[in-house]
């Protein structure tokens, strides 16, 4: 015969649980899950709450944007469509889309201006390609002529008087170039036109049209960064403003002219 | 049935206290917090789901793109080559006055393409210069007085600062879309006619030229006095040599 132990003799006297009563903890849950329905179900229907109420929040926006959709195409699409037409037209008609510029500007200006260089430009010009047999849809060699002016801005120099020797000492700015091309002077020498894919009439006019700006502003970075024209328009500089100032101040000041940077250092 | 076996199947109550089972509260609890796991993980799922096809999208449109780019700057590349011969240097000394801005429209159609038509504005500007090699200065130190003799100012130098295509009308059919060299050839011609009756306006212009005279004046007053420091006071007086 099986000794019978009291619960006393069976529970240990530590917090640990043994694993046979851990089994027993789901046993009961179980048990609990058999023997209380009303209690069990209730938890049951407060999960499947809590998982509608979840999935409801996350669809929510696409069901109201369908049922919104529904309704307003069937309610607001042809009011809405009559009214959009009515008030555009009008709006359309407004000519609130009206711009001013005022185009003619006149600037004073004091440059003095010290070397002129004739230029002439050639251009061998190319576009696009024909497809398959390759090759240019257009080729062409251009010249054209322009003026390079190179100029000193009078308004920036310093004058100042010696105080010891009453000699007048004139300080002016580097020599500033500004390219001037003419596009009436403008000759085809030759030109190659493809007999097949020739491209369209907008996109030569589009090349072309962007091809002379930036020509201009190449050629104007090219030549003003060409050392043998800047010596000779420093040169003509000083020797133009030392003329000038004879005449203006009288021959018998002694006029002292030289360059800004060189006062600097 | 020994008592253990009745506690391990939950049917005897003795001692309960003794045993320390957790609360079916505490089980209901796991099972919300299992179902909001699930939730959390449904919609992270998603959102990857998204953020992944979003970025195969993107790669799979990127990759289109450049090859289109590629293939079509190929078949409309603008080349210029371009050589720079200096004719000629010449020592000037020409004072600038005024600057002087305005716009022209030209209106024109494609020579062998009748369905194309072009309203280009151009934009240019002008200066007007006096020739101070043909200045006479003459001056009177005890009178502090100065008198220049200038030409009138001329208008020197014009360029073409800017265009707008104001209206662009062409056949979008490509057998009637004419071509590459017919499109060239306008913009040559309006920049041309452009170039040609804004300096024309521009040198008639009397308004400019009244205004040419006004700033060559002042101009010359100012440098005239600033180059003399030491006597103050100058009278200059600035008189206009007429050409005949």
């Amino acid at each position: 015969m099986d000794t019978v132990k009291t619960t006393d003799q069976l529970a240990p006297k530590s917090d640990k649980q043994p694993k046979h009563l851990k089994h027993a903890f789901f046993q009961q849950a179980i048990f609990a899950l058999r023997t209380h329905p009303f209690h069990d179900v209730a938890t049951v229907i407060l999960l499947a709450v809590l998982v509608l109420s979840i999935v409801f929040f996350a669809i929510s926006p696409g069901v109201g944007t369908v049922v919104g959709l529904g309704i307003g195409s069937f309610e607001g699409v042809p009011s809405g469509l009559a009214d959009g037409a009515k008030d555009g037209n009008a709006e359309g008609l407004s000519a609130k889309d009206t711009t001013m510029d005022i185009r003619t500007k006149m600037v004073q200006t004091g440059k003095l201006e010290v070397l002129l260089v004739n230029v002439e430009l050639s251009d061998v010009y190319k576009h696009g390609e024909v497809p398959i047999v390759g090759g240019p849809q257009y080729a062409a060699l251009y010249t054209i002529q322009g003026e390079g002016i190179f100029s000193v801005d009078l308004t920036q120099a310093e004058v100042t008087l010696q105080s010891l020797s009453d000699n007048i000492l004139i300080g002016i700015p580097r020599p500033q170039f500004e390219l001037y091309i003419k596009d009436s002077t403008l000759k085809n020498i030759a030109e190659y036109k493809a007999s097949v894919f020739d491209g369209n009439t907008g996109d030569g006019y589009t090349g072309w049209l962007n091809s002379r700006e930036q020509i201009d502003q190449k050629a104007q970075s090219e030549l003003a960064g060409y050392n043998s024209l800047m010596e000779h328009a420093k040169a003509s500089a000083l020797d133009q403003v030392e003329r000038l100032s004879k005449s203006i101040c009288g021959s018998e000041k002694k006029v002292i002219v030289q360059f800004l940077e060189e006062e600097d250092e | 049935m020994t008592e253990k076996q009745a506690l391990l199947s939950g049917k005897s109550r003795k001692n309960d206290s003794n045993l320390k089972i957790p609360s079916r509260w505490i089980f209901r609890a796991c099972l919300i917090l299992a179902a909001a796991l699930a939730v959390v993980f449904l919609l992270l799922g998603i959102n990857r789901m998204r953020s992944s096809y979003n970025s195969a999208l993107g790669n799979a449109y990127s990759a289109a793109y450049n090859a289109a780019f590629q293939f079509a700057e190929k078949q409309s590349h603008v080349s210029n080559y371009v050589t720079i011969a200096i004719k000629a240097e010449q020592e000037i000394s020409r004072l600038e006055v005024l600057k002087v801005s305005d716009s022209e429209f030209v209106v024109k159609n494609a020579e062998k393409d009748d369905s194309t038509t072009s309203w280009l504005e151009v934009q240019g500007t002008g200066i007007f210069t006096v020739d101070l090699n043909a200045a006479e200065f003459i001056a009177d130190s005890d009178r502090k007085y100065v008198l220049v003799n200038i030409p009138n100012p001329v208008l020197t130098s014009f360029e073409i600062s800017r265009t707008e295509k104001q209206f662009w009308h062409s056949s979008n059919s490509p057998l009637a879309n004419g071509s590459v060299a017919g499109g060239v050839q306008l913009a040559q011609e309006q920049l041309a006619e452009g170039q040609q009756e804004l300096e024309d306006s521009m040198r008639q212009s009397r308004k400019f030229h009244e205004a040419a005279k006004n700033a060559a004046v002042m101009m010359i007053e100012s440098i005239v006095r600033s180059w003399n420091p030491d006597i103050s006071g100058l009278q200059v007086e600035v008189k206009f040599i007429e050409t005949m």
